[in-house]
Formats: C-alpha cells, sequence, structure tokens
C-alpha cells in the first residue's frame, strides 16, 4: 500500500529529497548533487540513497527553478504577440525607464522581438465597450506570419481586455481554427488586471516558459513511468500552494518561485508547530539571502515581481525578497573604501577561495572559515567530501580587505561577516516595516546551508526574541514541498466606487472564484481535509493608482464593513485616512485553499544520545568579538531532545553549521528544531 | 569621533533605506498619477545645520536632489531659530527653492528625542508634482508666460505644521486656488505620510547606532564622496572643453536660446563657465541658479556613476553662472518651461565631458520632456480635469550599444502613466502609441527611437498646451553620429492640421470631442560614423521595420 509523501527540490546545485510514511511514520532525508543535462537522474538516485521504493510512494510533490532559469537564461519558447492595432511596442516601451538611474545607457531585448508583434483592428474602452469590432481577418493573416517565424506560443493582448475579454476569446478561437496548438496565451485569462504593459509582460512570461515547463514535466514523468512509478507529480506555485502538472502546463507563470516557496511553506509550517506563527524565514544558501514574512501564519504576497530589467509579473507570488548575500558572496571595498558584500558570488565554480578551485577573492564562507566557525573538514552533499584551506582564506581577507583597512586578517573576517549579517538585518528590516510590523515581534527562522551560522548574530542585531533552526536546515525547501496546501488564486478588476457599489457583482465575483477554485482542487486530486476561502480587495481612494490590500471576513460584506476593513488598513500603512474622499474597490481578489491534512514529522527526528555530552565531538578556536576561544563542538542530531546549552558552542551537521556565540542559549524542542535565545 | 568600517557600512545602508521606505509611501498614497505612477517626487535626508543632502531615494527624480537641499537652506536661513520639533515648511516658490510651481517641496526638522528637548539632527524633505497650481493654463505650463504671477500660486517657505499642528487656513487657501483640489489635498497627504514614514525609520536608525556616530557617519559619507569624485576627476585630461546647446525658442518669439559652456579640468577640479549663454527669456525658458546646479551635478553623475550623490560629490565641482542669463535668471521671471532649460544644461554638461572622457559619454537622447497637458471638463465623468502627458524618446547611441528605444529623460527616473489608467481617469483615447519609425540618429551605434502618440478628445471641450523643445534643435550625434529626428506636434482639429509655429511649444489649443493630437518625440543621437555600421545591425533594424530604405541611405 503505498503511503509515502516526497518532497523533491531540485535546484542548480543539490536535489534535496525528505520523504514521510504517513502510515508508519518512517521519514528520512537525502541530499545528492544536481545533474544538469538530465534533472530526474539525481531525482532517482536521491530517491535510492533513501531506499524508497516508488511503488511505495503516494505522492511527489515537486519544487523547481525550471521556469526561472528559463527566463533568466532566455531560453524560452519562441513566442508570437497579437496586439491591438497602435500598440504593437508595448512591450518594448515598457514603462520608459532606464536600467539604472544613473547613466544613460542600456540594452533592452524584449521577450518577444518587434517582427513578431503583430496588430490586429480592434478597440475597447476601459468601460468594456466595444468602440471597433474585432477584424477576424487580420487574425487570420496573422497565423502563416507567425508560423512562418517558428512561433511555438502565442500570446493575445488587447487594450482593456481586463474589462470585456471578447476579442481575446474570439481571436483564440481563429487561432485554434487554423492552427490547433496548446500555447496560446490570453492576457485576460492570465491577469484580468489593468496596466496594459504589466498585464501584456505576465501573459509573455507565461507563454515563454509554458513550452519548457510542459516539456521538463513530461520528461521528468515519462522518466518515473518508466521506473515503474504509477502516481501523481504535483509543483510547488510561487504563491507556495500546490497544483497539478496539468493546472502547471497552463499556468506556467505560476512556477516562476516554486522552489523558494517551498522554503516558504516550510517556515510557514515549522514556526506554526513550534508555537510562534509570526515569523521571518530566512534561506540563506551559496549567492542569495532569501527573506519572506510571516504574519499570523501566513507569509506574505506580492502581486507584481520583476525578475530581471522591465520584465514585470504581476501574479500573486509569495513576497520573496533576495539580496546578494550568501556564503559565496565575494567582499570587497568600493572606490571609497567602504567594505561591502556581494552582489557578486564565487558561486559553485570556483567556489570561495578556501576551496582552492581557483577563487581569488575573500567570501563570507572564507571569513566564517577563518573565525573556526566552520570545520575544514566536512563535507555538504553526501561523495563529495573535500577539505577546506584556512590558509587560503587568511591570506586572501588579510591581501584584499585587511591590508587596504589596516585590519589584521582576523579583524577583516569579523568585518566581513558583520556587514554580511547587517546586509541581511537590514533586508529583515525593510520587509517588515514596510509593512508596518516590527521585526521584534517576529521568530527568525532560519535555513539554507548558511543561515544557522548567521542567525544568532542577525537575531541580536534585530533585537527578536528567538530564532529557530530547523532539523534539516540545508533540505528546509524540500520539506516545504510536502507541508504545502492546495492553492489557487483568482483576480478581477472592477472599478467601482465604494457609495455606488454592485453588491450582486461582488458577490457573483466572489462566487465564481470560490467555485472555479473548488472545482480545480476536486479535479487535481489531491487529498485535503478541508478548503478554506480567503476574500480580499485591492482598495484606494478615488484617483490613486496604488491600492492597499483589504481582507474581507465574508463574501456577503456590507458597506460599512467594507469602509472599516479598508479605513483600518489604509491608517497601518500611512498612519492617516483621508476624510470624505470616496473609496474605490479596483479589483476582487480570491484564495481558495485546500488544507493537506497534517503531517507528523516525529518520524525524521534520528536517535539521540541519553546525555549532551555524549554528542560533544571536541573542541575548537572559534573567533567571537575578536577574540578566539575553546569552543565545544557538538553533533547536531545527537542532542537529546530537550537538551539546553550555553554558548560559545559550534554544533555540526552534514547539511548546515549553527553557531551559538557566547551570549546566546540553545534548546532542543520536541519536532527536533533548535531554538536560539539570548542569554538573560 | 572615528568610526569602524562595519559601522560606516551599516549606517550607509540604513540612511539608503530610509530614503527609499519614504519613496515607496509617497507614491503608493499619492493621488495624481503624475506620482503614483510616473514618480515625478523626490525624498531626502539633509544635514541638520548646513542643509546640505545626505541622500536621496532611488525612485525619485534626481534632479531634485539639489534643489531640496536649496530649499532647505532656505528654510535655515528664513526661520533659523524658530524651527521646532513638530514642524513642516512648505514651499513652491521657484526664486528660493527652484523649478516650476508645481513641485511642492515639504520640509520637517527631525529632532532626537524631541519631547526630552534633544537636538535637531536633520531634515527630511520631499517634492511631489501637482497636477495643478492655477495660473493661465490648466497643469500650469503656461508656454507664454512672461511672469511668474501668471504660472499660478506661490508659496513662500511657511509652516505648513507647526508644533505637529496642521495650519488649515493655509491649507484651505491652497486648495482654493487650484483647478484639481482633491488631488492637491491627497498628494499633501501623502507627502506627510512619507515624512512620518522617514522619521520612524530614522528613529530606529539613530537608537540604535547612537547620535554621535550617525552625524560622524554623515561627516565621513561625505568626505567619501568627495575622494571618489576627486579620483574621477584626476582621470580626466587637464584641459579647457567647449560645448554649446540650444533651445528651439522662448515660447514667446521664435528665435532660439543659447546655452554654452566652458569647462577647465585642472588635476581633481572640474569649473564649469556658463559665459555665453542667452540672457533670460522674456517667456517661460528660464533656470533659477539652483536648479542649474543641480543639473550639473546630475549630468556629471550619469558619466561618474560610481560616486554616491551626496554633497560631498559637489565640492571638486566649481560653477559660474552669469547673473541675468537664463542659467541663472533675476527673481520674478516665468520658469515653467524650466526642465527643458536644465536638459539642455545636462546636455551641455555630458557634450563637454563626452571630450574630457571620450569613452564613457553616449551622444545626446532626446532630452525633452515634451509635457502635453490637456485641461476640461469632463461631461461623462461630470468633473473638472487636467491630465498631465509627458512623453518618451530615444537615448544616445553609446560606445557599446545602440541607444534605448523609449528613455525617460535623463533629469528623472520617471515613468510612463498606463494608457489603460489614462484612459480610465480622462476622456482621452489612444489610437496608437507606438515607435516612431527612422527616428533614430545613424552611426556606428544608432540612437533609440522616439515615440508617437495619437491621442484623441472623447468628449467635451478642452485646452491644450505643449512645453516641449527639441522641434528646430535635434538630439547630437557624438564622433560623426548623425543627430535624432526632432519633436513635431500636429493638431487635428475638426479635420483641419494645425501646427504650432513655435514647433514644440504651444498653448491654449481649443479642442472638442473628436479631435486628435500627434506627438511625435525626437530619437537619441548616433555614437560613430554610419559607415562604421554592421550591415547585418541595418538588416535586423529593417526586418523589425524601425527602419526604412531612407534612413540606411540605401
Amino acid at each position: 500500500m503505498a503511503s509515502i509523501i516526497t518532497g523533491v527540490d531540485i535546484g542548480g546545485t543539490f536535489t534535496d529529497l525528505i520523504y514521510v510514511d504517513e502510515s508508519s511514520g518512517a521519514a528520512g532525508v537525502s541530499k545528492v548533487m544536481s545533474t544538469p543535462d538530465d534533472l530526474s537522474r539525481a531525482l532517482l538516485q536521491a530517491l535510492r540513497e533513501s531506499s524508497l521504493r516508488l511503488d511505495d510512494l503516494l505522492v511527489i510533490v515537486h519544487g523547481t527553478t525550471v521556469a526561472t532559469n528559463t527566463l533568466l537564461q532566455r531560453r524560452g519558447a519562441v513566442c508570437g504577440l497579437l496586439t491591438t492595432k497602435g500598440f504593437r511596442d508595448i512591450l518594448e516601451f515598457r514603462r520608459r525607464d532606464r536600467p539604472h538611474t544613473f547613466g544613460l545607457t542600456g540594452v533592452y531585448e524584449p521577450l518577444v522581438p518587434r517582427d513578431r508583434c503583430l496588430e490586429i483592428e480592434e478597440r475597447v474602452d476601459f468601460a468594456g465597450e466595444v468602440l471597433t469590432p474585432l477584424k477576424e481577418e487580420d487574425v487570420r493573416a496573422a497565423v502563416p506570419r507567425l508560423l512562418a517565424q517558428g512561433v511555438e506560443a502565442v500570446v493575445v493582448s488587447f487594450l482593456h481586455s481586463y474589462a470585456n475579454p471578447a476579442h481575446e476569446r474570439r481571436a483564440r478561437e481563429i487561432l485554434e481554427e487554423l492552427w490547433p496548438n496548446d500555447h496560446i496565451v490570453l492576457s485576460s485569462e492570465v491577469l484580468p488586471e489593468y496596466r496594459e504593459f504589466e498585464r501584456t509582460s505576465t501573459a509573455v512570461v507565461n507563454a515563454y516558459v509554458q513550452p519548457c515547463i510542459g516539456d521538463y514535466l513530461r520528461s521528468l514523468l515519462a522518466r518515473l513511468r518508466s521506473e515503474g512509478y504509477r502516481r501523481d507529480v504535483v509543483l510547488i506555485q510561487s504563491n507556495g500552494g500546490i497544483m497539478s502538472l496539468d493546472v502547471a502546463r497552463r499556468a506556467s507563470v505560476n512556477t516562476l518561485l516554486s522552489g523558494p516557496a517551498a522554503g516558504v511553506m516550510a517556515a510557514v509550517y515549522l514556526s506554526r508547530a513550534a508555537g510562534f506563527p509570526n515569523a521571518i524565514s530566512c534561506d540563506m544558501g551559496g549567492t542569495s539571502f532569501d527573506v519572506c514574512l510571516i504574519a499570523d501564519g501566513k507569509p506574505s504576497m506580492k502581486s507584481t515581481t520583476e525578475l530581471e530589467y522591465a520584465v514585470p509579473i504581476n501574479v500573486p507570488m509569495i513576497d520573496i525578497t533576495t539580496i546578494g548575500a550568501g556564503g559565496g558572496s565575494i567582499a570587497w571595498l568600493d572606490g571609497g573604501g567602504i567594505l561591502q558584500i556581494g552582489p557578486r558570488s564565487a558561486g559553485a565554480d570556483p567556489g570561495p577561495v578556501c576551496y582552492r578551485r581557483g577563487g581569488e577573492e575573500p567570501t563570507v564562507t572564507d571569513a566564517n572559515l577563518l573565525l573556526g566557525r566552520i570545520n575544514p573538514r566536512y563535507s555538504i552533499a553526501s561523495g563529495e567530501g573535500f577539505s577546506l584551506d584556512v590558509e587560503f582564506a587568511r591570506a586572501a581577507l588579510a591581501e584584499k580587505i585587511g591590508k587596504p583597512l589596516g585590519l589584521s586578517p582576523t579583524e577583516a573576517a569579523d568585518a566581513v561577516v558583520q556587514v554580511a549579517n547587517n546586509k541581511m538585518a537590514g533586508s529583515i528590516r525593510m520587509v517588515s516595516i514596510e509593512r508596518g510590523l516590527d521585526p521584534r515581534d517576529f521568530t527568525l527562522v532560519a535555513f539554507g546551508g548558511a543561515g544557522p551560522l548567521h542567525a544568532a548574530a542577525i537575531m541580536r542585531e534585530l533585537e527578536l526574541a528567538r530564532a529557530i533552526i530547523p532539523l534539516f536546515p540545508g533540505v528546509t525547501s524540500a520539506m516545504g514541498c510536502i507541508m504545502a496546501n492546495v492553492r489557487h488564486d483568482f483576480v478581477q478588476t472592477i472599478n467601482q466606487r465604494l457609495d455606488q457599489l454592485d453588491f450582486a457583482r461582488l458577490r457573483t465575483v466572489y462566487a465564481e472564484h470560490e467555485r472555479r477554485g473548488r472545482q480545480l482542487i476536486a479535479e487535481e486530486g489531491i487529498p485535503v481535509a478541508a478548503v478554506e476561502v480567503l476574500y480580499e480587495a485591492d482598495m484606494a481612494y478615488e484617483g490613486q493608482t496604488h491600492v492597499v490590500k483589504t481582507v474581507f471576513p465574508r463574501p456577503d460584506v456590507d458597506e460599512a464593513a467594507i469602509r472599516g476593513a479598508f479605513e483600518e488598513t489604509y491608517q497601518r500603512f500611512y498612519g492617516r485616512t483621508i476624510e470624505g474622499f470616496p473609496i474605490v474597490i479596483v479589483s476582487l481578489r480570491t484564495t481558495v485553499e485546500g488544507v493537506r491534512p497534517n503531517l507528523d514529522l516525529k518520524g525524521l527526528v534520528p536517535p539521540t544520545a541519553a546525555h549532551l555530552e555524549e554528542a560533544r565531538k571536541g573542541v575548537r578556536q572559534v573567533s567571537f568579538q575578536g577574540v578566539y576561544q575553546p569552543t565545544p563542538i557538538y553533533e547536531r542530531h545527537r542532542l537529546p531532545t530537550g537538551a539546553k546549552l550555553r554558548g560559545p558552542a559550534v554544533l555540526e551537521q552534514p547539511d548546515s553549521t549553527t553557531v551559538i556565540p557566547p551570549w546566546a542559549m540553545a534548546r532542543v524542542d520536541d519536532l527536533g528544531n533548535l531554538i536560539l535565545e539570548v542569554q538573560p | 569621533m572615528s568610526l569602524d568600517a562595519t559601522t560606516l557600512a551599516v549606517l550607509r545602508g540604513g540612511l539608503d533605506r530610509v530614503v527609499e521606505e519614504m519613496d515607496i509611501t509617497l507614491r503608493r498614497a499619492a493621488f495624481s498619477p503624475v506620482v503614483s505612477e510616473a514618480c515625478d517626487m523626490a525624498n531626502g535626508i539633509y544635514e541638520a545645520a548646513s542643509g546640505e543632502v545626505v541622500c536621496q531615494g532611488p525612485q525619485g527624480v534626481p534632479m531634485f536632489i539639489g534643489i531640496m537641499q536649496a530649499a532647505t537652506q532656505m528654510v535655515l536661513e528664513r526661520w533659523a531659530e524658530k524651527i521646532q520639533p513638530g514642524d513642516v515648511f512648505i514651499v513652491n516658490d521657484p526664486s528660493t527653492a527652484g523649478t516650476h510651481l508645481q513641485d511642492f517641496k515639504l520640509i520637517a526638522p527631525y529632532f532626537c528625542e524631541a519631547a526630552a528637548g534633544g537636538p535637531r539632527l536633520a531634515f527630511l524633505a520631499n517634492t511631489a508634482h501637482w497636477i495643478d497650481v492655477g495660473g493661465a493654463v490648466p497643469g500650469g505650463f503656461g508656454v507664454a508666460a512672461r511672469e511668474i504671477f501668471q504660472e499660478g500660486l506661490r508659496v513662500p517657505p511657511v509652516k505648513l505644521m507647526a508644533r505637529g499642528k496642521l495650519n488649515e487656513p493655509l491649507i484651505r487657501t491652497i486648495l482654493a486656488n487650484v483647478r484639481v483640489p482633491r488631488w492637491a489635498y491627497g498628494d499633501l497627504m501623502a507627502q506627510l505620510a512619507s515624512l512620518d514614514a522617514g522619521a520612524r525609520r530614522l528613529t530606529l536608525l539613530i537608537t540604535h547606532h547612537g547620535a554621535e556616530r550617525f552625524l560622524a557617519a554623515v561627516t565621513e559619507l561625505k568626505r567619501r564622496a568627495e575622494d571618489l569624485m576627486r579620483g574621477c576627476v584626476e582621470a580626466i585630461p587637464d584641459g579647457v572643453y567647449r560645448f554649446h546647446e540650444h533651445v528651439d525658442n522662448d515660447g514667446v518669439s521664435n528665435s532660439p536660446l543659447r546655452i554654452e559652456a566652458t569647462l577647465t579640468v585642472r588635476g581633481s577640479d572640474m569649473a564649469f563657465d556658463f559665459s555665453g549663454s542667452s540672457e533670460q527669456s522674456q517667456g517661460p525658458m528660464n533656470l533659477p541658479a539652483s536648479v542649474t546646479i543641480s543639473c550639473i551635478h546630475v549630468a556629471i553623475k550619469h558619466v561618474f556613476h560610481q560616486v554616491p550623490m551626496n554633497a560631498g560629490s559637489f565640492v571638486p565641482v566649481r560653477v559660474s553662472l552669469p547673473e541675468g542669463s537664463l542659467v541663472n535668471p533675476q527673481r520674478g521671471c516665468a520658469v515653467g518651461g524650466y526642465a527643458e532649460v536644465g536638459m539642455r544644461v545636462m546636455d551641455v554638461v555630458e557634450g563637454l565631458l563626452a571630450q574630457a572622457a571620450p569613452r564613457a559619454v553616449p551622444a545626446g537622447s532626446a532630452s525633452t520632456l515634451n509635457a502635453l497637458l490637456i485641461g476640461g471638463y469632463d461631461p461623462g465623468r461630470r468633473r473638472r480635469y487636467v491630465c498631465y502627458f509627458f512623453a518618451g524618446g530615444g537615448g544616445g547611441g553609446g560606445p557599446t550599444s545602440d541607444g534605448l528605444t523609449h528613455m525617460n529623460p535623463q533629469i528623472g527616473a520617471a515613468r510612463s502613466q498606463p494608457v489603460e489608467i489614462l484612459e480610465h481617469l480622462y476622456p482621452v483615447l489612444f489610437e496608437h502609441s507606438r515607435l516612431r519609425c527612422d527616428s533614430a540618429g545613424h552611426g556606428r551605434f544608432r540612437g533609440g527611437f522616439g515615440a508617437e502618440y495619437a491621442i484623441r478628445l472623447r468628449a467635451g471641450q478642452a485646452r491644450a498646451t505643449l512645453m516641449g523643445d527639441r522641434g528646430i534643435h535635434r538630439p547630437f550625434g557624438l564622433w560623426g553620429g548623425e543627430p535624432g529626428r526632432g519633436t513635431e506636434v500636429v493638431f487635428l482639429r475638426n479635420g483641419q492640421e494645425y501646427r504650432p509655429p513655435l514647433v514644440s511649444k504651444v498653448q491654449d489649443v481649443s479642442l472638442q470631442g473628436g479631435d486628435r493630437i500627434l506627438l511625435r518625440t525626437p530619437g537619441g543621437g548616433g555614437y560613430g560614423a554610419p559607415g562604421d555600421r554592421p550591415a547585418a545591425a541595418i538588416e535586423r533594424d529593417r526586418q523589425r521595420g524601425v527602419i526604412t530604405e531612407t534612413w540606411s541611405g540605401a
């Protein structure tokens, strides 16, 4: 009887796997190097390492970076774009911005070049009234022109189609008649919201990644089928929810942040389970530091993301702020002699100087190594062990940072770590304060290979009460895969004043969203314990073009309830409300979430030592505040449940290292998490 | 007090965050799309005693950096010891604070532990372009204005808020003088929200690090910016360079206005002398001295982007502006076209630096806002409106790449307003918004392309004004590159074409439902000889339909 739920996060460097057997409670993890030529090979290897039989698997939940890489490396489909006559250059025009505020040069290549953007005679106005009917011959004439250019996917994006999608729909019918294919994308279906450039861009990104994601998922599934796997593979979306492969093939733009979103979902689950529903998820890997705020057990979301210059994507994604601060981030001095960290990274190749693979610029990892915080003889992924060279790290830090600043190598390493910590703390401050929230009310959840090295320092910098280090910091994203709910988001622009609101329309839109969400969840067939629906509205004072997202308790709210909810939210953001100004409801948003049954992760907690001392591996000189001091080293996974230890201490495990400075203490909770706190 | 390297880096990052948060707050809370969508605004921190700029937010208009410094210094001079905690000053008077009347500046002193009588540590300030300030023309860009009194309401630096209490009579007086009071009030509230956000954020930073460290960091950051700027200047060969440019005309009569400057580089010092520039204009094409200076600094920053922009970076740059010239006019003159003059000043600075540092500077860009104002009564929405549309044009070809198409003008980082939002707010319909074929200047690296907009008034009566430039004097090419095409505007009224005699400037063109405005914006200048452009690049442009045979000379 298949009863094992498996989460797999396939990244550029590592493939992480976690599994839980729902009937026996058995669980385990594995981490292998990724295999970029055929990503499924590493997946199968990870399954073998965990001694899992495909027959025993109930479902595989997958987090992927395929869509992101397709976009960033510009390896997507050959797309065509049909626009309203007069608006062929909608992509090339952008919002007129330059790539950088200063400097008057720049290069922009739209995802669809101009010769594949064709104009169609039609026009609808802002109220959805047809001013010029769709000229169907134009659509017919477009087909051979697109085919001649080798187009694989077509986007139809007409002005004001959010208000009236009829012309886009009719254009699709004609296209399908002449050229049946799976890759026709309508802007009004991907994003029925105003702002023509952003809507078109989002639809184009969808079309651009859709064939690649489709091919990838098809071949992944085929590989698993050929090995005898009969069950489903499902995907984590950018909004942190799960969707089926069928949905992912159509709504591919929703897979862009699949991998990072999975990490946040793990943080959501872990912080809630540990009793701290207000948390900040921090994933520090090799090149970047990803932060997401979790308020009351919900990750914050954003409705617009720009993954590269002038390519906005306006679908709800988990609001992950990424800064270039990871273990591999390079420390350097700017022209004014000020120490900077990142955003350039030494990556996996050549890697930090201490890898001795030709890296010459000191990184955060080199600094941590010199300070004694990382064990020079500890490997990361299975079978890939190599030792790190402290002397190389010392020489590079002395040469590039220490000498110019008049610091000793150790002082230089200390400065590098401090500036990195401050940079990370700064981005956390930004994401919390931006929402009017005080970071001190939050618990840090620190993961990724490098997160636990810095968690305590960031915690102190921000005056946070505590930090949680998950059991397997290095495979947390895979863990998020098996914890995520099934989720679908809907939006509809209505643009109505509150004092003239058509309440029946509001209820109809919400009801229709809910119906579609429930239907999708039913079709996907992933077991859920309950379905929850969240009703929100983008609201503003009349004239404002930016909105505040207001949450309604029910879909049948009255005017007073809507006003109250809006004013409270507005007050929180801007410190005031504006009396006597009409209020507008711009868009209605609905989230339909299938809540998955709770998983028991106790099986992941490995057999521990009976006493703290048995977990102790030795002592190493570790530098804190400029002074090396003998510091006990522990095997993280042997620490007994409930154990308490005072800093200084270093905890080692295959996928990460946790540093407990002299002023901090740690305890092991029932779920195997480490809880760091400042010593009283 | 001395600061360690780490604390300095942390405080620098912290200050950047304060102004960024102010930017976000102002933009999101603003009412007029000129601020909320186009970001015609700025937020910054200024020194407590000198009013010098510490830093400015990344989303705003760079050119305001020196202007808000001047405004803060004016508040300091006029109000001196009468500046109290909880005060907020408001000013839009160009003779003290620079730009045109539409740019309302708010300036607030920041006190440490104000309740306990702590010292003043800084000023926070912001600017927002209001959609209307009264005066002869909706939107305030009267091209034929001969004195400031025709351009709208003028507010000297006065207290909008005294010790935390809003000056309601003042607000009511201002609102009684503008055409769209609701948006003016909303934008004012957004500006206050931004100051509040900045103060909250700055308090966190100062509480954490202490006032002494904060002040030491401000001083140190200035010193380092100066050093960096000196390093950049030292890399330029010593010498004397000359360049000049023209503004099409003054909006009243059709003769060009000359802007001429000499740059003398000696060691790590630069001196700009604008002798040879035209007398101040009888129309609104005038640039108050504080803005001229600000424009010079921003133009330098476009070339030396690595230098952080604070008062320290200004030190190695000396500026001499002849009194009574259009770059240093007498008080009381009209200034509505200041932005066009300011961009021409920037073109001159770029032209000078192109000679001094040839590989660092691209050819001339479109360099005009082409501010198009349509104001009237909207019968459908039953309200008075002012629609302010400003255009993009081509960037200049650069040393390594073609110019950017449809680029925002170099004084700012302003973005375009979505057509769908403009049509939602105003009785206008865009018939097209597209790339202007053949507009780029030819060259080894061609310029970027300008735009063509066709805007139809759907209903009601309206008056239109274009405050533009570059219709006669086009974006310059460099090193053999050709100039880009110039601005063209045509009004189609009742089927009749009307081309304004001053080409790029016209006010009070009356329109009725069905009439159309066609605006074509300049392309950027080319860089390097056209003969050196690879055939493949020309072929690609042809295939994409952005050039015709005429352009390539084939």
